[in-house]
């Protein structure tokens, strides 16, 4: 088996677990399995059984052996027979390499494959020894792209804060109890292999706990290994095993010193030991034979994928070989980037506008396996913000149907990127007939949350309001449905913050866990909040509470909670990371009645906790924005209600000077733009500021306020050109701009606008946006979307959103998500 | 820069490795020797500065087995023309986010660097910067392939870079139906 770079890691297990290892990112080895070198239990005398059974177990599962991944996770499940434990990490493309044991469920994402194949029991020869893991804080960065998981099996849960930890099991190492444990392996280039250990650590940096593998692979020497060593002879001379030829060849050079690695040139990884092929039969990929007859040269060809220096350097490949040989060559022929390693494939593809990175999709089936996985996409996002790159909008309508107005409403959705300047039809199947719903983007998904549907055309069937959220991926084109709210919704209005340590979400679930402890009838009356909790100084004690409680209930999903760590590097990472949440309050219920509840929620825990209601005597929540770290909703009597996200509170944001006038008929909008509250509507020509009057005949405009939020005053920033057609014109916020869709019928034609501000400039105008086919594209995209368009119905404070025929077909939507720059661009 | 393997001059290099030790002798695959300065090198490559720390650069030429000569040739290239203005790749992998650092658009000379190589050498160079842990190098190149893949169609992407199209029929209908939303040619 050759190997791009490899590291061993003895990882001591109790016999009763089952370790999961997941490997991420296997390189472009064709054959299924990459990570077939993992889980090698070490074949020592002691564990007859143990090479087999890890051979056995090395199935990669959900990945074919044909194809080359299906998802660019691999599980591989090894029952860990013996006390020691050695995956011989190898073909790990990637660097960067960690590995970390972690608690069940494999976080490895939603889509990762589940394990299939059923674990091997084994015969226990077990040699309970020292642990040579060395355990570590818990693990909380979120999963990286390319690290290793362990995920032990039937790791038992952590205990309930307060309790002492349960008493170890004989043979297990009490650490353990505690997983998840984090290893990382040194810290090797991004992309290059594991060759390029840092200079020695200080031996001091082992006995204080480091978790670098070399500082462990270092430390086997010392006294922690010796218990190790015993067991298995061949471990403790580790450092002389190269020395002695082939045998050991198996240990990785990474143990090695570099300099002392006679035979070891940069590549010399060849992990598998030959003495023992019986006891592990091989799952080399066919390709690769001759690097098998180049063992016994000393120098050891690893990079079986590297088609022609590979080929070139292997002059006297074995005649058995001949087939593949041919295969290679002919290969060899034609340069193709298929023939990158996946990291690096990936590293291209992460670069691709979501366009291009969709066609690419189409291009490969590897291609595809390789872009839908969560983990690419995570690093797209981390690695590639490209800030400078539009968003894309996303249209959420309803067709009305060519069947006549009877029809029940269709749902549409519209994507408009706004780089290229062209609309999009996207699938909407997934929203299976919902209306009236609103729409935030979160991350990478768009989330649809509330709704209505039924209640439509001459069947009638009952109105019904939707509790449900539903996501749409624009990346990976799929629907899928979120955890629903507690209260049914439509029209909620939506805030995504970023959450901290300190949100309010965690306390307002602490609320919940003591409401449920203390059984206490839900209380929400508008105006107070949760005043169990103003007292500050249990603040502190709360936090610790919220996040064990966090832990506990959400498993592995408690990895991505970076930011309650404050352990340097993983910090660091999770600062890259912002979580994101919703924050819903506000919409009509089943009876049409306006709502003054409100909840938030966590996209990683996927839970809806309510908060605080908001004051009820403010009237119906028109929009919302969030802006720092105050979600504030711009209410139907032209008040202004501030949510302050860390304390849980809401207020009455008293400005100085009475809110501007406006239109009633048009809906505002509050949007918050680079830290900036701005408030559109609809109002007179002129800087007046009377009382809002019926002046007709007056000239209307549309125009932008911003709320001083220092001063508390509204003040006018832009007017909008284009007269104000669309009285539910709809808006959102980018980065730093300000996007607006109004659709209107005129002539019998339909006619949409996208227009967009950017507020950072001195001179904030608005310039259109797809003039150029716009309009056109949006008559191709259905001849439905005309009759669609008219006669919007989105106003989120409408008085009573009756299903009459000539208003069903229209709740119209925007969801340029909030930071959707970061999201869309590439 | 470039060395025949001829045995005298072998001598030489190792004399002037000797004698100077600022400079690393890497061998490609084809046994061509190039020299770098230890220096752009370490800084350049996390994988050569590992080996220079580890002490195993060989006097002789270190055997870079992956890596063919044209594409060493532009390794070389690139770190001998450009090591003073690029941060050094150790530096960067000493943090652990690095992974996670954002991408810095290439510069205008880094441009030109990738902007004249064949296609075959610029996989052979992406190559050749991932075996040798040259982060920024990688970048670069990957930078370079994704702007040639940006805006085309899975048809001319799979020409221009030669790749096969394992789909069958039907798969294809269904992920085009899929996608079709996002595709520049439909």
């Amino acid at each position: 088996m050759t190997a791009l770079g490899m590291a061993s890691l003895h990882v001591v297990l109790c016999p009763e677990y089952t370790l999961e290892v997941a490997i991420r990112r296997t390189h472009t080895c064709a054959h299924g399995l990459s990570a077939a070198s993992l889980g090698t239990v070490d074949p020592a005398p002691a564990h007859p059984h143990a090479g087999s059974t890890a051979e056995e177990s090395r199935k990669p599962i959900g990945g074919s052996h044909k194809s080359h991944t299906r998802a660019a996770a691999f599980h591989c499940q090894a029952r860990i027979p013996s006390a020691r434990f050695h995956p011989s990490i190898s073909n790990l493309p990637s660097s960067g390499l960690r590995v970390c044991v972690l608690r069940h469920p494999p976080l490895v994402g939603t889509s990762a494959p589940r394990p299939l194949s059923p674990t091997p029991t084994l015969p226990s020869h077990h040699h309970h020894t020292a642990p040579t893991i060395i355990p570590h804080r818990l693990l909380r960065a979120p999963p990286r792209r390319d690290a290793l998981y362990l995920l032990p099996r039937q790791a038992p849960r952590r205990p309930a804060p307060g309790h002492p930890l349960p008493p170890p099991r004989p043979g297990c190492h009490p650490l353990l109890l505690r997983a998840p444990l984090l290893l990382h392996l040194a810290r090797p280039p991004r992309a290059g292999y594991i060759h390029s250990l840092p200079p020695p650590m200080p031996r001091a940096l082992q006995r204080s706990g480091s978790n670098s593998l070399a500082s462990l692979l270092r430390a086997e020497p010392a006294d922690d290994f010796v218990a190790a060593a015993v067991a298995d002879p061949k471990l403790g001379d580790r450092d002389n095993v190269r020395h002695r030829g082939s045998r050991a060849r198996r240990r990785s050079c990474l143990r090695l010193p570099l300099g002392a690695a006679d035979g070891c040139r940069v590549c010399d990884c060849d992990e598998m030991d030959s003495a023992a092929p019986a006891a592990a039969p091989r799952r080399r990929p066919s390709g690769n034979d001759e690097e098998e007859e180049d063992d016994d040269d000393g120098a050891v060809q690893c990079f079986s994928w590297k088609k022609g220096a590979a080929a070139a350097a292997v002059p006297h490949r074995a005649s058995g070989a001949s087939g593949d040989a041919v295969a290679l060559k002919e290969e060899q022929e034609a340069t193709s980037l298929a023939e990158l390693p996946d990291d690096v494939t990936e590293m291209v593809l992460g670069r691709l506008p979501l366009a291009s990175l969709l066609a690419a999709r189409c291009v490969c089936r590897r291609w595809r396996d390789l872009t839908i996985s969560p983990q690419f996409l995570r690093m797209r996002r981390d690695e590639h913000p490209a800030p400078r790159r539009a968003p894309w909008l996303f249209l959420f309508g309803v067709d009305a149907g060519d069947v006549g107005w009877g029809a029940a409403p269709t749902p549409a959705v519209h994507a408009l990127d706004v780089d290229a300047r062209r609309w999009r039809r996207v699938g909407a199947a997934g929203l299976n007939g919902r209306f009236l719903f609103s729409v935030a983007g979160v991350g990478d998904d768009l989330y649809v949350v509330g709704g209505r549907s039924g209640g439509c055309g001459s069947d009638a069937t009952e109105v019904r309001t939707h509790k449900g959220v539903l996501v749409f991926s624009p990346l990976t084109g799929l629907w899928r449905k979120a955890a629903p709210m507690r209260t049914a919704r439509s029209r909620p209005v939506l805030g995504v913050f970023e959450m901290s340590a300190t949100c309010s979400i965690l306390h307002a679930r602490a609320a919940a866990e003591k409401e449920k402890h203390v059984r206490r009838g839900k209380s929400r009356l508008g105006g107070g909040a949760s005043a169990v909790y103003e007292d500050p100084h249990r603040l502190s004690l709360r936090r610790l509470r919220l996040k064990d409680m966090l832990n506990d209930d959400t498993d592995s999903m408690d990895l991505a909670l970076s930011h309650g760590n404050s352990d340097g590097h993983e910090s660091e990472e999770g600062q890259q990371q912002p979580r994101l949440a919703i924050v819903a309050v506000g919409g009509r219920g089943h009876w049409d009645e306006p709502l003054v509840s409100g909840e938030i929620y966590d996209p990683l825990i996927d839970r809806w906790v309510e908060i605080a209601g908001f004051p009820a005597d403010v009237g119906l929540a028109c929009s919302g924005a969030v802006c720092g770290r105050v979600f504030y909703v711009y209410c139907e009597s032209d008040t202004l209600v501030a949510y302050h996200l860390d304390r849980g509170t809401w207020a009455v944001v008293q400005t100085s000077r009475p809110p501007p006038p406006r239109l009633r008929d048009y809906a505002p909008t509050l949007a918050c733009c680079a830290s900036r509250l701005f408030m559109l509507c609809v109002s007179w020509c002129g800087d007046r500021h009377g009382p809002a009057v019926s002046r007709r005949g007056e000239k209307v405009v549309r125009k932008v306020f911003e709320l001083d939020l220092a001063s508390l005053q509204w003040a006018e920033v832009s007017a909008h050109p284009d007269a104000p057609m669309d009285p539910n014109a709809a808006f959102a916020a980018g980065r730093d701009r300000i996007y607006a869709v109004e659709m209107f019928r005129i002539f019998g034609k339909v006619l949409d606008f996208v227009t967009a501000c950017r507020v950072s400039d001195a001179e904030q105008r608005w310039s259109r946006i797809g003039r150029e086919n716009a309009a056109t594209e949006a008559d191709a995209m259905s001849c439905r979307m005309k009759s669609m368009a008219i006669g919007e119905v989105m106003q989120p404070c409408a008085e009573a959103m009756r299903l009459e025929p000539s208003m069903a077909n229209t709740a119209l939507r925007c969801a340029a998500p909030i930071g959707s720059s970061q999201l869309f661009g590439a | 820069m470039e060395v025949d393997k001829g045995k005298g001059e072998a001598e030489e290099t190792r004399k002037v490795a000797e004698a100077d030790r600022d400079t690393v002798t890497l061998k490609s695959s084809d046994g061509k020797l190039f020299e770098v300065s230890k220096e752009a090198a370490a800084r350049l490559s996390t994988v050569l500065a590992g080996m220079i720390a580890g002490g195993s650069i060989d006097d002789n030429g270190t055997d870079l087995k992956q890596i063919g000569s044209e594409a060493l040739e532009n390794v070389v290239d690139y770190c001998n023309k450009h090591a003073n203005s690029i941060p050094s790749a150790a530096l960067i992998s000493s943090s652990i986010s690095f992974n996670t650092a954002p991408f810095k658009e290439p510069e205008e000379w880094e441009r030109k660097f990738v902007d004249r190589l064949s296609h075959d050498a610029l996989f052979d160079l992406v190559e050749a910067a991932n075996f040798l842990g040259m982060e920024r190098l990688l970048d670069v190149t990957c930078h370079k392939i994704s702007e040639m893949m940006k805006g085309k169609s899975p048809d001319q992407i799979r020409e221009v870079f030669n790749i096969k199209n394992d789909y069958t029929k039907e798969e294809l209908e269904e992920i085009r139906q899929e996608l079709a939303w996002a595709f520049y040619d439909d």
